[in-house]
């Protein structure tokens, strides 16, 4: 009894560290090795594509020190365990999230934050990376419990973004929240059961959103250092908005105002 | 044909929507979580056959499945049926304003899913999507839309010039999404109805089809729409329709 259910929790996690190791696709590969961020342990590139690669991405490689190979497309479809590779795979080492310090000192004086409270699904949180990236936010910080790892899923979704945006990682939330409070950043909770429409809110001013888990929403303890929480008014009969989406009109309202703003001045 | 559901929302939104539909219910063995009690209870009242699985569920792929709310209980549902695309418009011409929706080949059904999801949140009255190179109406939309599918009337058509022609009959304004477009979202007066078209993940509107919009329209004046997800950018036009009306 003990050892099959052993033996099914060790095979669950050789398939699962399997999927988490490799990216492949070429747009988030080629943009992971230009960026220099993620660690690359190593690179497979199809035979028929190695006539053609991009300029400039030979001797990228070969500054890099990239272990690099070609293979066939079966060998990368096999390696990836996707066909839609097109011809391009890596293998790669642990995502190197910073520390809330390091982020913080990354921030510019007019700085967005988002924190994501034990966000699940990593379709949401690739989508919400790109979303962040694109719309100017200055950096995301994770939690280390019930949070999705920023893996090759997270990185497909986000398409590359990921390369793109600070992201820090901590064993407190509620630390990192309170530590920028306290140098004058208001703390603003998406929440469907807010009481403040989200057009209501001043965004020219240091901010922190928190966005919670997709089920249970911001924990209590998240929540109790809000300055305000703010929803998406609803103007159909029913329904309720995707994490992801919720995210992207937030982080688009922010860009809005703060574009107003400096057009005005 | 019937569709095997695995969110709790989107069987639920088809029991109110349209009992006669859902064929069977297969839940897992053991306590079902709350949502799919709500299932349950609602099905037994509507007398539809209610089954404990004893196999193992089918796994779907690891990369088309999204991980929340894919448990092992299960329904099976007929498709819902399309409508006309002449029936979409047909209440258009009576009114001063209202959102219609048409999406041009989008290929990623959680995309098509979320945008039924969001478009049942902001009201819109009817979406219009392309049949070919474009994700069909699948089981992962209709769960990925959470009950959205069943809110929002559609219709499937072969291309949209048609569709384009019938709204501008309907005395609907036509307003093409593009990276290109001179004006903003924001600049869209408000005292009539429109139809936002979304265009392709990856190529955006054909350009015969921006060549037929009444105007483009981006997102704002600094940022290109196209590097946002298009279930993000279809979203965000919603939302803005909405805060200012």
């Amino acid at each position: 009894m003990v050892d099959s259910s052993r033996r099914r929790g060790r095979r669950r996690e050789v398939m699962s560290n399997h999927n988490r190791c490799w990216i492949w696709g070429r747009n988030v590969v080629l943009e992971t090795v230009r960026a220099g961020r993620w660690p690359i342990l190593e690179l497979v590139v199809g035979e028929r594509l190695t006539l053609t690669l991009p300029d400039g991405l030979q001797r990228l490689i070969e500054q890099s020190q990239i272990p690099f190979s070609v293979s066939t497309d079966d060998e990368l479809t096999r390696l990836c365990r996707s066909a839609d590779h097109q011809g391009f795979a890596a293998r790669m080492a642990p995502f190197p999230c910073l520390t809330t310090a390091e982020l913080t000192q990354r921030l510019p004086g007019l700085a967005t934050v988002v924190v994501l409270d034990r966000l699940q699904d990593p379709f949401n949180f690739g989508a919400i990376v790109r979303s962040a990236s694109t719309l100017g936010i200055d950096g995301i910080l994770i939690g280390e419990r019930e949070q999705a790892e920023v893996n090759s899923q997270v990185a497909r979704s986000s398409a590359g973004a990921i390369n793109d945006i600070p992201i820090a990682r901590t064993g407190s939330l509620t630390a990192g929240v309170d530590q920028w409070r306290q140098s004058g950043y208001q703390v603003v909770a998406a929440s469907e059961k807010a009481e403040r429409s989200l057009f209501e809110v001043d965004f020219n001013r240091s901010t922190v959103v928190i966005i919670g888990n997709e089920g249970r929403g911001v924990h209590p303890d998240l929540m109790s250092r809000c300055d305000t929480s703010v929803s998406i008014p609803m103007s159909g009969r029913v329904g309720s908005l995707n994490a992801a989406v919720a995210a992207g009109i937030l982080f688009y309202e922010i860009r809005r105002q703060r574009s107003l703003a400096s057009l005005a001045r | 044909m019937s569709l095997v559901l695995r969110n709790p929302n989107s069987v639920l939104a088809a029991l109110q929507n349209r009992p006669e539909d859902v064929f069977e219910i297969r839940l897992a063995p053991g306590t079902p979580s709350p949502k799919w009690s709500d299932v349950a209870e609602l099905a037994r009242q509507h007398s539809i056959p209610i089954r404990t699985n004893l196999a193992p569920a089918e796994r779907r792929p690891a990369n088309e499945g999204k991980s929340e709310r894919t448990g092992a209980a299960v329904a099976l549902v007929r498709e819902r049926a399309d409508r006309l695309v002449d029936e979409l418009f047909v209440d258009a011409a009576a009114s001063l304003k209202g959102l219609w929706l048409a999406l041009e080949q989008l290929q990623d059904p959680h995309n098509v899913g979320a945008i039924f999801r969001t478009a049942a949140f902001f009201g819109v009255r009817g979406i219009v999507l392309t049949r070919d190179r474009s994700a069909p109406i699948s089981a992962t939309v209709y769960d990925v839309s959470s009950g959205g599918l069943e809110h929002v009337p559609f219709a499937i058509v072969p291309s949209l010039s048609r569709a384009i022609t019938l709204a501008r009959e309907s005395g609907i304004t036509v307003v093409g999404t593009s990276e290109h477009a001179t004006r903003n979202i924001d600049e869209v007066p408000l005292d009539r109805p429109h139809l936002l078209i979304f265009g392709n993940e990856e190529y955006g509107l054909r350009r015969i089809t921006q060549e037929t919009c009444d105007e483009l329209v981006r997102l704002m004046p600094l940022g290109p729409i196209e590097s946002l997800n298009v279930s993000v950018a279809a979203g965000v036009c919603m939302s803005r329709l909405s805060a200012r009306s």
